[in-house]
């Protein structure tokens, strides 16, 4: 039972008092240490002390295009902050520094309480102060414990090329954000990649912050910093080299600048892209600086909806592009051959209602390739009651409209593909009728696509079968150039599941090139008869107003393999809209190899 | 007896000398509180205080009403007291009562921190189970109990996270196991891979312990066999722990180490260390004054009414201050000590040991963080740092030692 005693060795007792004795002992010994030995040197240094750790943030990345033009890069500016504890003992700072930064009180002492992180740690209130907001803080430190200023390096962008929605844009971590990555050492006011590259590459680019602790006088301002505390320099963040053609993307955001749409060249033999827009685009110099208010409803606001990444989420109705679906759908599925025919009168009539052809004046006898080329209603008419809803559904899961491209900036959207139960759904159980299926086959209807799963579709042809993740990271370095690191090209290669025939790829080829270089082409004005181009136009009927302008396809070159697809909001035709500036932008793309020919090999002479 | 004579029997055979240590300690700390937060216009801060002395006075009137007790009693339910602390503890993870850290819950108005008592009921708890088992201690089946009684409660709360306080659990099984008899060998055989893990970090101190672990094993003229899988099983965790962590990514280091303490921000607490030894050092020996430390007045030092209240007491009471403190503690523990020896009931001798070894487990890790000498993880220094639930904890302990000296 419980007094049962066992009788304790004297060890034991004296075992516990020599651990009493021994660790009091070493406290004592390192108060001594402390306090007697080191008296004078902590004495002195309590004097004047004001030890203050300071955080020095790194350099970002910097950003290049596929030829090495900086495309991004950062400019010092100040930013302001606030040390709570010191500033709290005098309520007139932030009455005056609300004057000096142009903010209201309110505002600023929201700003405070937003970013503190500790009674004694800064709280930043504004970043991208000018000079002269910076000397009048100077001047008057006196009156304003506890505001210090520091370097603060900020985003700058020495092009005149938008790229807005590919790069993207830095700002103050968000409390979703600050939770989500809690481990990585963000902390409140930190910046972090919003959308676009900044954000997908934010690992990539933002380095390592590193501190140092520094005395501070009574005022709050910078004595000297404490040599024999650990301290820790910045890890610049690493250089990330893009895909993009510099001088191409310039010429295709000319192009879209008083335009809505968007247009994507990329290498289909490895996904990497060329140039992306969506227009209309905005100016990423203003979300350099902190945003105002102002600006951000304005651009929020706007009709237009410039802050909308229309190239990767738009969905749009593609028109004749999707005749190309319904045509390997046909074939290879061993419902058509080549030389399957159809007599296209210039309509179709289904019952009592008349389908119209594009070509009032019919096209006559027509096969699947000049079909394609010419891009009639009435062939498709009867192609689509051969193949049927689900044939048609299932090719288009084969060629990946189901799902997103996976492209390396996380604003993307899938499109929408109808099959049978959401037709059911949408319009009751056998209420929809067989007209549903010929708007289907004309990329019409309740068919929505993004451009670039167009630009994808294109790639995946090109290939037969196989494409790579749209991409715009090629390489990184870091910023002693000591570590290069290229994005692994294999990750990015897909090879779609079916297995489609040769013979299907071949037809679909030569549709596209008819549509190009055939006397009754859809785009032959926009040929351009050196290159070996296949395309194909497409003309969407919007409900809201007038047609979208389409033209997507490939140049097949041996060196510089080449997809694209380009879409004009309200654009009209796209043979007469969206190929000729196609014609343009693959013009100027060839012509750069040229004459860089030109260059090297008069350089080399 | 009457139940008069009873307790005034009782109160005279208190010992005075421990409850006038307590009562010089929860003084200080008081004194200590009201200077960290005199100057300050933040009304919480100010409630601190009021707080604190608010939870003396409780205190003080729980450690008469324990003394009362007979350790019969305690005796009787002490399972039933660790079960319930055990439940209390795991109501932290109750999402609709406890906070965001999981470390205290909201019992009407007021936060509350069960591990500060689950320490208080693990004594007990183990007290009685090693009373029990006394004479299967020498054989593994009377260890399995209290080492997975102890486990568990630790991870608990380290899982809280709160590393500090889950280290106390084992400092407190381990003395207390050696107390009731385990042979020193079994516990050293338990302990030393923990060391060698630990050592291997670096070569030097890891070269060093295992010849420090082979002598000592020669020494204990145990057979070569033993010897032999002593060697094989420290080298091993020696060898494997470096490697294992050298190959994770430094993410996942960093990751594990903030899993398991939240506080290890390796800047943050470098911070806070520098600030407290500048706010020690300058003290000196006579301090600078109640209320006229600068380092602590200027409020460069977080928490310095909790875990860092010793550098506010070396920075304004100097070496003489804090060396009264730590005589004091002194004082306290060998009387703890003291009283166990004497004793001739096991369970009690048990407690009172178990409560000096988390007394001085605490007051060496709190101290000893606060001029560099230990890592910083969050530990209040008992009596002293400002917090109801250790203070309330404390005292409950502290009236059991009463009825100690009562019984001897």
């Amino acid at each position: 039972m419980y007094r049962v005693q066992t009788p304790l060795s004297d060890s034991r007792k004296n075992v516990a008092y020599l651990t009493i004795v021994i660790a009091i002992g070493i406290l004592l010994w390192s108060f001594y240490d402390l306090q007697v030995k080191s008296y004078e040197s902590y004495l002195a240094r309590s004097e004047r002390n004001r030890v203050r750790q300071v955080t020095v943030e790194p350099p970002r990345g910097l950003i290049y295009d596929r030829n090495g033009i900086l495309l991004v890069e950062n400019r010092p500016s100040y930013a302001v902050s606030v040390i709570p504890w010191e500033a709290n003992r005098s309520p007139r700072v932030y009455e005056l520094l609300s004057g000096y930064l142009g903010y209201d009180k309110e505002y600023l002492l929201s700003r405070v309480k937003k970013n503190s992180i500790g009674q004694f740690q800064p709280a930043k209130v504004k970043r991208s102060i000018n000079l002269i907001t910076l000397s009048i803080l100077e001047e008057h430190s006196i009156e304003l414990p506890g505001v210090v200023y520091g370097l603060f390096p900020e985003r700058f962008y020495p092009t005149k090329a938008g790229m807005s929605h590919m790069l993207g844009y830095i700002r103050e971590i968000s409390d979703a954000d600050l939770e989500r990555f809690k481990t990585r050492g963000y902390k409140k006011g930190d910046l972090i990649g919003s959308i676009g590259l900044e954000r997908s590459y934010e690992e990539i680019l933002r380095g390592e912050k590193g501190y140092e602790y520094i005395q501070v006088d009574a005022l709050g301002r910078r004595i000297s910093k404490i040599e024999t505390a650990e301290s820790k320099s910045p890890i610049p963040g690493n250089d990330l080299h893009l895909t993009i053609d510099l001088g191409m993307q310039l010429e295709a955001e000319n192009i879209m600048r008083d335009k809505r749409g968007a247009i994507i060249f990329l290498d289909p033999s490895n996904g990497e892209i060329i140039s992306f827009v969506s227009a209309p685009f905005y100016s990423l110099a203003t979300f350099a600086g902190a945003i105002t208010p102002e600006v951000w409803n304005a651009l929020q606001n706007d009709e237009s909806d410039p802050l909308f990444n229309r190239a990767t989420m738009s969905k749009y109705p593609p028109g004749s592009t999707f005749k190309l679906i319904a045509a390997a759908a046909a074939i290879d599925n061993g419902i058509i051959d080549r030389n399957w025919t159809v007599n296209c009168p210039g309509y179709y009539k289904l019952g009592r209602r008349i389908f119209k052809c594009n070509k009032f004046s019919g096209h006559g006898k027509i096969s699947v390739v000049e079909a394609i080329g010419q891009s009639c209603n009435v062939f498709f008419y009867n192609l689509m009651f051969e193949i049927g809803l689900e044939k048609w559904y299932e090719q288009s899961k084969i060629f990946q409209f189901d799902s997103k491209t996976h492209i390396d900036i996380t604003e993307e959207n899938s499109g929408m593909i109808p099959d049978k139960s959401l037709l059911d759904n949408k319009y009751g159980e056998g209420k929809w009728q067989e007209g549903h299926l010929l708007n289907l086959v004309l990329g019409q209807g309740d068919l929505l696509v993004t451009p670039i799963q167009m630009v994808n579709l294109m790639s995946i042809i090109r290939n037969e079968g196989k494409y790579y993740n749209p991409h715009f990271a090629k390489k990184y370095y870091s910023a002693n150039q000591e570590i290069r690191s290229f994005f692994d090209i294999e990750y990015h290669e897909k090879v779609i599941s079916a297995d489609i025939s040769s013979e299907t790829w071949k037809i679909l080829k030569e549709g596209m090139n008819y549509v190009m270089q055939g006397e009754r082409g859809t785009g032959r004005f926009s040929n351009l008869p050196e290159l070996d181009i296949y395309a194909k136009t497409g003309t969407a009927q919007n409900p809201h107003g007038d047609d979208h302008a389409w033209f997507v396809g490939f140049v097949e070159d041996d060196r510089n393999p080449l997809a694209f697809a380009i879409i004009v909001e309200n654009g009209g035709s796209g043979g007469a809209t969206a190929a000729p500036i196609g014609k343009k932008l693959i013009k100027k793309y060839y012509d750069s190899f040229a004459s860089n020919f030109a260059l090297e090999s008069h350089t080399e002479e | 007896m009457t139940a008069g004579q009873y307790i005034i029997s009782k109160l005279i055979s208190l010992d005075w000398l421990i409850l006038s240590v307590i009562v010089i300690l929860i003084f200080l700390g008081i004194l200590a509180i009201n200077s960290a937060t005199v100057e300050t216009t933040t009304e919480s801060f100010q409630n601190n205080f009021q707080r604190q002395i608010i939870w003396s006075i409780i205190g003080i009137f729980l450690l008469f009403s324990v003394s009362m007790l007979n350790f019969r009693w305690i005796y009787a339910v002490a399972y039933l007291l660790l079960l319930g602390g055990v439940l209390f503890l795991l109501l932290t993870y109750v999402p609709a009562i406890s906070g965001s850290s999981r470390r205290w819950i909201w019992l009407g108005g007021i936060t509350v921190q069960p591990s500060e008592f689950m320490k208080i009921f693990l004594i007990i708890g183990l007290a009685r189970l090693l009373t029990d088992n006394i004479k299967n201690l020498k054989k593994a089946k009377g260890l399995i109990l209290p080492f997975f009684i102890t486990a568990f409660v630790t991870l608990v709360v380290l899982r809280q996270p709160d590393l500090g306080t889950a280290m106390v659990f084992p400092a407190i099984l381990f003395p207390m196991l050696y107390w009731a008899g385990v042979p020193t060998m079994t516990l050293f055989v338990i302990i030393a891979p923990l060391i060698s893990l630990i050592s291997a970090f670096n070569l030097i101190s890891f070269v060093l312990w295992i010849g420090a672990l082979l002598l000592l094993l020669w020494f204990s003229r145990k057979s070569l066999r033993f010897i032999v899988i002593m060697f094989v099983i420290n080298v091993s965790v020696g060898l494997v722990t470096p490697l294992t962590w050298n190959n994770l990514k430094p993410y996942q280091q960093q990751r594990i180490l903030t899993y398991v303490n939240r506080q290890l921000d390796p800047r943050g607490s470098g911070y806070q260390v520098l600030q407290s030894k500048v706010a020690i050092g300058s003290g000196g020996i006579y301090g600078k004054g109640l209320g006229d430390g600068t380092q602590t007045q200027l409020k460069f030092l977080p928490e310095q009414h909790t875990d860092f209240i010793i550098s506010l007491i070396g920075e304004e009471l100097g070496f003489i201050g804090v060396s009264v403190i730590l005589v004091l503690f002194m004082l306290l523990l060998f009387r703890m000590i003291n009283i166990a020896s004497n004793t001739k009931n096991l369970f009690e001798s048990l407690i009172l040991l178990g409560g000096a070894a988390m007394l001085l487990f605490q007051v060496f890790i709190n101290i000893g963080m606060t001029t560099g000498i230990v890592p910083v993880t969050g530990l209040p220094l008992p009596f002293i740092s400002y917090g109801g639930s250790s203070l309330i904890a404390l005292m409950l302990l502290m009236g059991m030692v009463q009825i100690g000296n009562f019984e001897t």
